[in-house]
């Protein structure tokens, strides 16, 4: 939340200081394939944990905002998004306010005028960052810290999560036409024109296509319904048809790669209310060779020059939840070359907004490996040169895709939806400077 | 004997406020600001803080009996509170919690226009605060300013003084500043709006507020959870206050002086 309320403006206040923090690291630090975004790494040692939930006290955000490097970055990034440099002692003087306020509460029951103190640092540090932020990345970049402990999928995600792995879209599988209708009336629901083709020459293609809603450009996704062989079922701990969720994860066949992020992003863009036009296109033999993708998507994709291509899905590392930012400028014979300026302040928001759920995030050059792919991933081979490319996603490296109990984290599914958002954003003003 | 005469009870149900007294002599008053003088020095110590800077930040304190003598004493002032039930119209009344709001020499803020049963867990409004001035306040040093009749005006939600403002457009002139000398109570309804300026005057501008409740009104934990008071309720929604935090007052008006109240305001 980009606002400060009278009835809990010292939580709000905090947040805020956090997220002016976070933001302005992300905004300032240059990023290169293979560095990592983690504001926190920058305080002193016995602050980093609480600084990494946005859980440091006022006090000790006060201490954090006197230091001359902090205060560097503050006013770089600030100057990323035209704003001034903050007035440092005009700062100090408004933290020293509020903390006093702060104390006197705790202490006895003493306060200012109902968050006067807090509101008015909030108003030199939080207010018109959050504004400009808000204007090139939309507000999910300002929301709320979200714990990923505490951060779970939308009633709506699992519905579809639920619904899509209830299909048996397995290689000997019987309900893939039964897969591509319930798709098809999904992506009917959110506005999509929907164009269901090649089913003469095997599993059909899904081909979407959805206008602007109030936002320039255009984002091309991929995605896939089918899913490999269930395996020996009896070695799975939970079963593979039917959707479990236990210890903040969720197992089926097929939960990973693809369907769980099909279910996030379908859900996810019932709540977007703006986005630039987007196309999906969502094959259906990724597992077995992409025989109809093989030979429809060349031509499908040919046409098409959106603002980026978003992949199937993307990863964190599994042992601290780290996103991994892959995104490249493609070359020909599906080469990676380094992002262009555009998109390093994309990678740069997004790192940001992983922040904002307490996770560091780390630049790739490259795409998503598919070399495992049977006949190799024909999204990325019909890529033209030039392509912004991106693999973002609800993945982690223990997803176990393709082996027994597959699974992926449940807190990524809001973070997900949130750097859609992000994405979409950032889309449509790179599309208007460009026009 | 009534505290309350005929014409300023007619006068509190038409303005939705009264200016009552003197209800303390000088010396008590004098005694009251030492002891507000001696209390900040020591919540300024209390969180190792230089006085002027404590009081340039902190200007209004709630629960002061439970930390001082002497406003605990004036708490259990058996007039204020006589004088809180009679326009109320109830036997006995419960205190919801006192604050002292101080306004120092060329300091303070605005407090925006608001009516305070809104930011209350109180379900029902029954309530009149004792707003007791320990200096001779002027519209100059910050006294307060009501709309006349709002209190008869439906319940509103509370009002976000960091986001919103009342706004009365042309009514606004209505509203006039009610000077009260020292030692005086302007007595409010729960639900009368008001607001009060900066202090912009040398002196200071020092009052003790005391909210008196109808002892039966009850706690409505779906109303303003967070009221600093609403952590110390310890009884279930629909229950009167527990005792112990928002004790009750005096030995309460007799059914035949409340009878004729009533009939009075009739």
């Amino acid at each position: 939340m980009n606002r400060i309320q009278m009835y809990a403006s010292s939580t709000h206040l905090k947040q805020g200081l956090h997220r002016a923090l976070a933001v302005t690291h992300a905004l300032s630090t240059p990023i290169e394939a293979g560095g990592t975004l983690a504001w926190w790494t920058g305080l002193e040692p016995e602050e980093q944990e609480a600084g990494r939930l946005h859980r440091l006290s006022l006090e000790s955000l006060a201490a954090v905002y006197r230091r001359p490097a902090v205060r560097g970055m503050i006013d770089a990034g600030r100057a990323a998004v035209a704003l001034p440099a903050l007035d440092h002692a005009a700062v100090a003087a408004a933290f020293r306010a509020a903390v006093i306020s702060g104390r006197a509460h705790r202490a006895h029951m003493g306060r200012d005028i109902y968050g006067s103190s807090n509101k008015g640092l909030w108003d030199l540090v939080c207010a018109d960052l959050g504004r400009a932020v808000a204007e090139r990345f939309g507000t999910s970049l300002g929301d709320e810290a979200v714990p990923t402990a505490d951060s779970a999928p939308a009633d709506a995600a699992l519905t579809a999560l639920r619904a899509l792995t209830a299909f048996d879209t397995s290689p000997a599988g019987s309900d893939h036409d039964a897969c591509v209708a319930w798709l098809s009336a999904r992506l009917d629901d959110l506005g999509f024109a929907v164009e269901v083709t090649g089913a003469d020459r095997g599993r059909p293609l899904i081909v979407a296509r959805r206008e602007a809603r109030g936002l320039a450009g255009h984002v091309v996704l991929y995605g896939h319904y089918d899913v490999t062989p269930f395996g020996r079922e009896q070695k799975w701990v939970h079963p593979p048809r039917k959707l479990t969720e236990a210890n903040g994860r969720l197992f089926a066949r097929g939960v990973a790669d693809n369907k769980g992020p099909l279910a996030c992003r379908l859900a996810g863009l019932a709540t977007l209310e703006r986005t630039p036009a987007l196309t999906w296109l969502i094959q259906g033999e990724e597992e077995t060779g992409s025989a109809v993708a093989h030979a429809l998507l060349p031509a499908v994709m040919e046409d098409l020059r959106p603002t980026l291509w978003l992949d199937e899905t993307g990863y964190h590392d599994h042992e601290d939840g780290t996103l991994r930012l892959l995104a490249r400028t493609v070359r020909p014979g599906d080469a990676s070359e380094p992002p262009d300026g555009a998109m390093l302040q994309l990678l740069k928001a997004l790192g940001g907004l992983a922040s904002r759920w307490g996770v560091a995030a780390r630049h790739e050059c490259r795409g998503l490996n598919k070399s495992v792919v049977a006949g190799g991933c024909p999204f990325n081979r019909s890529l033209p040169a030039g392509a912004r490319y991106l693999a973002l996603g609800v993945n982690d490296s223990g997803a176990r895709i393709h082996g027994l109990n597959e699974s992926l984290p449940a807190w990524t599914f809001p973070l997900h939806v949130a750097e859609l958002d992000v994405i979409f954003r950032w889309t449509g003003a790179i599309a208007e400077r460009a026009s | 004997m009534p505290e309350v005469t005929p014409q300023q009870h007619a006068l509190f149900e038409e303005q939705g406020h009264v200016v009552i007294g003197p209800i303390l002599p000088p010396a008590d008053v004098a005694r009251l600001r030492q002891a507000f003088e001696a209390q900040a020095a020591a919540w300024a110590a209390e969180i190792d803080t230089p006085l002027d800077d404590y009081l340039a930040v902190v200007s209004q304190w709630t629960n002061v009996w439970e930390h001082n003598p002497v406003f605990r004493e004036q708490l259990y002032h058996q007039r204020a509170a006589a004088i809180a039930a009679e326009l109320i119209g109830c036997q006995r009344v419960r205190v919801f919690h006192d604050h002292l709001i101080v306004k120092p020499p060329h300091g303070g803020s605005t407090v925006p226009w608001h009516r305070d049963l809104p930011n209350w867990p109180v379900a029902e409004p029954r309530a009149v605060s004792c707003w007791l001035a320990l200096d001779d306040v002027t519209a100059e040093s910050g006294a307060m300013r009501f709309m006349p009749g709002g209190h008869r005006e439906p319940v509103t939600r509370s009002i976000d003084f960091l986001n919103e403002a009342k706004v009365w457009g042309e009514r606004e002139r209505d509203a006039v500043p009610v000077a009260v000398p020292a030692g005086s109570a302007v007595f409010h309804h729960c639900l009368s709006w008001h607001t009060s300026p900066p202090n912009s005057t040398a002196g200071w501008r020092r009052a003790y507020i005391t909210i008196y409740l109808d002892a039966t009104c009850t706690y409505d934990p779906t109303r303003a959870a967070w009221h600093p008071m609403a952590g110390r309720v310890s009884v279930p929604a629909g229950a009167t206050f527990n005792e112990d935090v928002f004790p009750t007052l005096g030995p309460g008006l007799s059914a035949a002086h409340l009878a004729t109240l009533r009939g009075g305001a009739a």
